[in-house]
């Protein structure tokens, strides 16, 4: 099952990319949302996880892209540390699955992952 | 002896004072190619100890159960020798990534971070530096105490409460919510006024540590400080604090706009429609941020014996008050809509305009 995790903090990145990778996960790592678009569209992810704000381009055009132009319903959970409601609301208007914010349980973020792909049939 | 003329001596002053300057070109072109180089290498070597810290840290969360000595001891973690740990540059990014760790994880992995700090050493350096004399050494202390919840020293807190600078006592106010109990009681003791910066972040705080025990607002609420009374009210109407035993008309007839103005807006969220009449009665000597007000309380509690009201509101002087007045026509819950609809079809082209931007805007 891959994951792709789009985060522009290399800690964060590191931790994600480490702990599902120990839970037997794929991983698919990039720091900004260019790269993550590249990535979706060579690499075919099973599910994304992406922070709405990076470099070059954030997560709002990484969901954009999968939904409006790739027409793709793949699970997407949006980490990010925004609590502004209007942000959460305009990402999963665009299409993301879930919102986790930041500061986050690890555990919490595991079970939301299976869910989705279990929802997905995946 | 050589006597050289007038010319030849200026042709030579000219020729060594080239000279000289090529050589401080020269040398200026030097620095900055060796301060270019090493501001290269030492960007090189921060990068290089992120990722091996980095990596250490992730390893150190994923591992279940180890003590933390146990896990530093390691052969093959042996990367925190003391020599290392006296390199500043090396302390100092040590220090930025647990700090972003703490900042971003919760839970198990949280007090992980904390056992982090402990290990080496930097809850004692931010403690000490927390009783500094410069504000921003308090701050950055205070907020680095905040983030790993070592929140023992309360008594300097509670005395940052009164520090004139005011980032330092917005922390000391973050601080003191934090440490739990009633978690606005000590807002109530505050001396110096609030300002909207502060009351923005404070309630921000609130709500992203989703903090809800707030036996004491009515305290707040009658404070003599405005400022503080407005943070009361603001808490109320965010965490939708229905039951208040709270004088209103005392509020409603406050000689401070801003504390009218946000009662108005709490009892027109939380409150019933008990105060129409009193509202509809102090309007014509009020701001326009409080009519504003007026007009939403009487939106959403108004009938439609208040329509007559509003429909005199559309003839005020300010277009912003007859917006909001054609606005609270539309909105209200009554068959005032037909007000709009009537009004575009009047024939005083001021109303037609007033309707059709609200009718487009809704």
């Amino acid at each position: 099952m891959k994951i792709l995790i789009a985060e522009d903090e290399s800690l964060l990145l590191k931790l994600l990319a480490d702990k599902f990778s120990r839970e037997n996960y794929e991983v698919i790592a990039c720091q900004n949302g260019l790269e993550a678009i590249d990535l979706f569209d060579e690499k075919s992810p099973d599910l994304i996880i992406t922070d709405l704000q990076m470099p070059y381009s954030g997560g709002y055009e990484l969901i954009f892209h999968v939904r409006k132009e790739r027409q793709s319903n793949i699970p997407i959970i949006v980490l990010s540390s925004t609590s502004v409601e209007d942000k959460i609301v305009a990402s999963l208007e665009l299409g993301a699955n879930d919102f986790v914010e930041k500061p986050f349980r690890f555990n919490e973020l595991i079970i939301r992952v299976r869910r989705l792909l279990a929802t997905t049939g995946k | 002896m050589t006597h050289y003329s007038y010319f030849e001596k200026l042709i030579i002053a000219i020729l060594v004072f080239s000279v000289i300057l090529i050589l401080i070109d020269v040398f200026i072109m030097v620095s900055v190619y060796i301060d270019k180089v090493s501001a290269k290498k030492i960007e090189q070597k921060k990068q290089s100890i992120r990722e091996k810290i980095q990596e250490y840290i992730s390893a150190w969360l994923i591992e279940d159960d180890v003590p933390i000595v146990d896990f530093m001891t390691r052969e093959t973690h042996n990367y925190f020798s003391d020599k290392q740990m006296k390199d500043p540059l090396f302390r100092e990014i040590l220090y930025e990534e647990i700090f972003i760790a703490n900042r971003v994880l919760l839970g198990d992995e949280q007090m992980k971070i904390k056992e982090l700090y402990k290990y080496f050493g930097f809850e004692q350096k931010i403690k000490k530096e927390f009783f500094k004399y410069k504000w921003y050494k308090i701050v950055n202390a205070a907020n680095d105490m905040l983030a790993i919840k070592a929140l023992e020293s309360s008594t300097r807190f509670t005395e940052l409460l009164d520090h004139p600078n005011q980032f330092v006592r917005l922390i000391a106010v973050k601080a003191e919510i934090s440490m739990g109990g009633d978690q606005v009681e000590i807002l109530s003791e505050l001396r110096y006024p609030l300002t909207d910066w502060e009351l923005y972040e404070i309630i921000n705080f609130l709500k992203r540590n989703n903090f809800k025990q707030f036996n004491s607002l009515e305290k707040l609420i009658d404070h003599k400080e405005p400022s503080v009374c407005v943070l009361g009210l603001l808490i109320a109407r965010t965490f939708q604090e229905l039951y208040l035993n709270v004088d209103f008309m005392k509020l409603l007839l406050s000689s401070n706009t801003r504390v009218r103005k946000y009662a108005i807006e709490y009892l027109a969220e939380c409150g019933d429609g008990s105060y129409v009449q009193i509202l509809k009665k102090i309007f014509p000597n009020q701001a326009e941020a409080v009519q504003k007000a007026i007009l939403k309380y009487v939106e959403l509690h108004g009938t439609d014996d208040d329509v007559p009201f509003i429909y005199n509101r559309l003839n005020d002087y300010r277009p912003a008050i007859q917006l909001k007045a054609a606005e609270t026509l539309y909105n209200m819950n009554t068959n005032s809509s037909g007000f709009l609809n009537y009004l575009e079809h009047s024939k005083d082209p001021k109303n037609q305009k007033l309707a059709i931007h609200v009718l487009r805007n809704q």
